[in-house]
């Protein structure tokens, strides 16, 4: 299967082509769309206009009942946005989010990759257990583990516990606004490290052998080696992943949601929690307004971070 | 078709909306939403018919099943299909469904978070003679009263009341406190005869809490709203109340770090705390906890709430049912809610799960009169408030708790804290039309 | 498969034990679980920061089967989840397919669309979705649950990134000897695209199963229920308390698949993100 790893190429195909048969525009047009219809249909129906209206509702003053007659409710323009930023849990949870994004992400990553690089240096045994393992926290049911972690630190849980072991008296994790947010983040990077480490361990195993050899033939270092190969090949790789998980985080619910529930002292709610909580509330449009503010973020950091490391390679 | 960049396929999509929400420009909402309550069909008689589609959330309406038995009997023509909704999802679901037309006949509601579905368009207001409104405990009636227009029937009831270890109490030859200045050497005497505090207090700082404040905020006098329906919680009264939650923790007959909420019980019977401000469910929890039969008839007693300087009202609170707007079987539906309202209904609840009837007239019934606990949540419960009927109540007393927990943990001072308050209701408005 | 430079000989046990080390923290929260879920409540409470049972229970489990619509809402979720995956591998290859190796007008339009789509967050358009869902007659029904995810964005994505990698050439020449577009793509590409697919397999499947509230919103009645929503709604054994054995066996039980799963597929799946990684 090497030749999956191949470059690929730009060019034309050596061969000449009857200019006969290059089908006409309009035809491979009509057929690409064709392989698209199945996925064109569902979006469309389930994803672009569900969002189109409810970014037109954000704009109007609905509420519950209201869905079903929709031109009866008020338009209202900017002022669902307005009270929103008026609204200071929902300027604090956007600063949440991004404390969990700005560091999550870079730890994700960096536990990811260290793994990876790890269970790429000739490690023969072990190696699809240790895959397997590293990967299983990706794959759980996050209730569950928000439940095993809440025990986890609570004030008589196994991590006191064991820190008592060694002489420290441990902290009641949860109720503590300082410290919460960190055990937040250590279970979104538990549960997401699996993710970075298998695309990083991907673009590892893309890179030739013989690029390390001949650098080793001219006496680099391992570091030197890492530094001056490795990472810049990686780099699209490390594009995706921090897109990838961005993406994610950016949208964080089931983590503070199930562990703290946005608490304590609202250090932990993020945006997704709050609209959640304002539609529960029967505040449509305020959460319909919040859910496009992180709809813009989301995209806006997304191809902020594209750009910047595209330009990198 | 030019190679479009993805910048302006989002562009594209924007206008698309806008596009799309312009025709809602112009269409006003009609403010002149008139008595289109007073019509209500008077419900009869005969029996029901139909399925009745009935959505509960987890919890009392667990035995439901059971309870609906002799209706069901004497309808052989309907049926009654009860779907039970996890709890923290319970709102949104029924929300949603409400927005695509979808929920059920009957719902049940919470009447200290039901005010946003108060609304003609959401529910049909309940028929004229369907149930007596004096029947039931007062607040719970009028939590469900919108201008003049009852939407929703009361179910069962809870408020909070005092429950305390009676065998410390004796031991320190204490009597539950009357006022508030009572309540910390009450529990200081608690202390001193063998517990680790005196006070369970609630440390979630959420909702339940801001609800405890606002109680106490009622009982030093004070009101949450004023009567032009304007926020109204900058007052020496909040001051009062967030100094009195504060001062269960600076005078250390409580902790800011727990008992959670799981560990409430527990920690009550094995001494950690000696008493609880809460609902009447843990009188039939703690036998189980302690691990023995008839061990809470032997080691607790309940009391009514202390008085700050005005009353020593509680809040009102339970469950309620609704029948929809939507419903397109409303006769069946009400016939259903008109059995649960009656007084043997309500006995057979409570014998089922323990939930405290919201007819007053249940109460004189034997399984209810011989439990000498519950008669401090009797007297309670006759002496209670509806939280404020607006639609951004939840929000506010989710935030009050939070306020609460920085003046408990002396982040803030009580009088920035009800400031904070204010300032932040008045920013989410009540949300009335 | 490749390494870089040979470790020396005593770095390598190191790195071994690092690795152990690491995975046996990974697996702390899972070793936590499964031992939580074979113990009783009373025991869970008195003394939750034990990392093995003082007592070993399958009693947890035991309930977990005689809820009442236990097999009901495994049923609904398996059903659910083949349709996403089916529909995932179908619409998914398709178009990631077609993105990736055909020329057509409005192409970066459409990927646009797939990645803006992966973008806007499930609490923005629940609500809408579900009036379209009612309006389409799919409420409480499992297509309804299922319709929504059984194309995904992140699966078109993925198909599309792994398309990319497979060489032009293959293609081209049979177009040459005059093959039609859809022979092609189920003769020549699909055959190729096995990694791909695992990958998409794997990550629907993880979506639909463990997918919570768009479930719960669409069901109208407790037959309809998946797995993760009948269990919320029936594991509040007795009032205002958590049955955290309950909760934790039915997680175990929720979870098991899933591994199962990528124990089978993840050979594939690897290779299948690694076509996905490069451009």
């Amino acid at each position: 299967m090497t030749s999956t790893l191949l470059p690929r190429t730009r060019e034309a195909p050596a061969v000449p082509k009857a200019p006969a048969r290059k089908a006409s525009r309009a035809r491979r047009t009509a057929v690409a769309w064709l392989f698209l219809a199945p996925f064109a249909l569902v979006f469309v129906v389930f994803t672009a206009i569900p969002t189109v209206a409810a970014l037109g509702l954000s704009l109007t003053d609905i509420r519950g009942a209201d869905l079903r007659t929709p031109f009866a409710v008020d338009f209202t323009g900017i002022d669902n946005y307005l009270r929103l930023f008026q609204d200071g849990t929902f300027v604090r949870d956007i600063l949440n989010t991004a404390l969990f994004v700005a560091v999550g992400v870079p730890l994700t990553m960096v536990i990811g990759f260290a793994l990876a690089l790890a269970l790429n240096s000739g490690i023969r045994r072990l190696r699809g257990v240790l895959r397997t393992v590293f990967f299983a926290p990706v794959v759980t049911n996050v209730v569950a583990v928000a439940l095993i972690w809440q025990y986890a630190f609570h004030l008589d849980g196994t991590v006191n516990k064991l820190l008592g072991a060694v002489g420290f008296a441990g902290p009641n994790w949860l109720d503590d606004p300082h410290l919460a947010m960190p055990v937040v983040i250590l279970l979104g990077v538990w549960r997401n490290f699996g993710i970075a480490m298998v695309l990083f361990l991907a673009g590892l195993q893309a890179i030739p052998q013989d690029v390390y050899e001949a650098a080793s033939l001219d006496g680099a270092g391992r570091g030197r080696q890492l530094r001056h190969i490795t990472l810049p090949l990686l780099l699209p790789t490390t594009l995706m992943v921090s897109v990838l998980l961005t993406v994610f985080y950016l949208q964080v619910f089931d983590e503070p949601y199930l562990l703290t529930g946005g608490g304590p002292l609202g250090s932990t709610e993020s945006v997704a929690l709050y609209t959640y909580r304002q539609f529960g509330a029967g505040e449509f449009g305020m959460s319909s307004a919040a859910s496009f503010v992180m709809l813009v973020l989301v995209t806006v950091v997304s191809v902020v971070q594209f750009r910047l490391l595209r330009s990198r390679t | 078709m030019p190679n479009l960049s993805r910048r302006t396929a989002l562009r594209l999509t924007a206008g698309m909306a806008l596009g799309a929400a312009l025709p809602l420009a112009g269409c006003g909402r009609d403010t002149n939403d008139a008595a289109t309550a007073s019509s209500a069909k008077k419900v009869d008689a005969s029996p029901a018919t139909g399925t009745v589609n009935v959505w509960a959330a987890q919890g009392d309406a667990d035995v439901l099943g059971t309870v609906v038995k002799p209706f069901k009997a004497a309808n052989p023509d309907v049926v009654v299909k009860t779907t039970l909704i996890p709890n923290a999802e319970y709102y949104t679901k029924l929300q949603a469904a409400i927005a695509a037309g979808k929920g059920p006949d009957i719902a049940q509601f919470f009447p200290e978070s039901q005010a946003q579905f108060l609304d003609s368009s959401t529910l049909l207001p309940v028929p004229d003679g369907l149930v007596d409104k004096d029947s039931f405990f007062k607040s719970l009636w009028d939590a469900g009263v919108v201008d003049d227009v009852a939407y929703t029937v009361p179910w069962y009831a809870y408020t909070y009341a005092l429950v305390y270890r009676s065998d410390l109490a004796k031991k320190a030859g204490v009597q539950a406190p009357t006022a508030w200045d009572d309540m910390e050497p009450f529990l200081k005497a608690l202390q001193g005869a063998g517990a680790a505090r005196g006070l369970g207090a609630d440390i979630g700082w959420d909702i339940f809490n801001g609800q405890d404040v606002a109680m106490y905020a009622w009982q030093a006098g004070g009101s949450l709203v004023t009567s032009a329906g304007k926020w109204n919680l900058n007052t020496p009264q909040m001051v009062d109340a967030l100094n009195y939650n504060a001062s269960f923790f600076t005078s250390g007959t409580a902790d800011t770090s727990g008992p959670t909420f799981l560990d409430a019980q527990p920690y009550f019977v094995s001494g950690k705390t000696a008493g609880m401000i809460t609902g009447p469910w843990v009188l039939g929890q703690l036998d189980t906890a302690a691990k023995k039969t008839g061990w809470t008839s032997s080691h607790v007693a309940t009391a009514p709430l202390p008085a700050g300087a005005s009353s020593s009202v509680s809040f009102s609170a339970g469950g309620t049912w609704g029948v929809l707007a939507d419903s397109g079987n409303a006769d069946a539906a009400w016939k259903l809610v008109r059995y649960l309202a009656k007084p043997s209904t309500q006995v057979a609840q409570y014998k089922a799960y323990g939930s405290l009837p919201s007819v007053i007239s249940a109460w004189d019934d034997s399984a209810i009169k011989s439990q000498p606990l519950l008669a401090a949540f009797f007297t309670q419960l006759k002496n209670t408030r509806a939280f404020p009927q607006v639609g951004t109540w939840q929000q506010v007393a989710t935030r009050l708790g939070k306020e609460m927990e920085a003046v408990a943990k002396g982040k803030e001072t009580a009088a920035k804290a009800a400031a904070n308050i204010q300032a932040y209701a008045e920013s989410v408005g009540t949300g009335t039309k | 498969m490749s390494t870089t430079t040979t470790t020396t000989r005593v770095a390598r046990p190191l790195l071994y034990a690092a690795l152990v080390i690491c995975a046996l923290l990974t697996a702390l929260p899972f070793v936590w679980g499964v031992s939580g879920s074979l113990r009783s409540l009373d025991e869970i409470r008195s003394d939750p920061g034990a990392l093995l049972p003082h007592h070993l229970t399958f009693g947890n489990f035991t309930r977990l089967f005689e809820t009442q619509g236990f097999g009901r809402f495994m049923v609904n979720s398996v059903v659910v989840a083949l349709i996403v995956v089916a529909g995932n591998i179908v619409a998914a290859s398709a178009a990631g397919y077609a993105l990736a190796k055909l020329d057509f007008a409005g192409k970066r339009l459409a990927f646009g669309a797939v990645m803006a789509a992966m973008m806007v967050p499930f609490s923005a358009v629940f609500v809408t979705q579900f009036v379209i869902t009612v309006d389409l007659g799919l409420a409480d029904t499992l297509a309804g649950i299922a319709l929504p995810s059984a194309a995904l964005p992140l699966s078109v994505f993925i198909m599309r990134q792994y398309a990319l990698s497979v060489p032009d050439e293959l293609l081209e020449a049979a177009r040459i000897d005059g093959a039609g577009e859809f022979r092609i793509f189920f003769r020549i590409f699909l055959p190729l695209a096995g990694p791909a697919v695992a990958t998409i397999t794997i990550m629907s499947f993880l979506n639909s199963w463990n997918n919570f509230i768009w479930p719960l919103v669409v069901a109208q009645s407790m037959s309809t229920y998946t797995l993760p929503v009948g269990l919320a709604a029936t594991s509040q054994a007795a009032a205002h308390v958590t049955d955290y054995g309950l909760l934790l066996a039915g997680a175990i039980v929720v979870m098991l698949p899933v591994l199962v799963l990528f124990l089978f597929l993840q050979r594939y799946f690897v290779q299948g993100v690694a076509g996905t990684g490069m451009r």
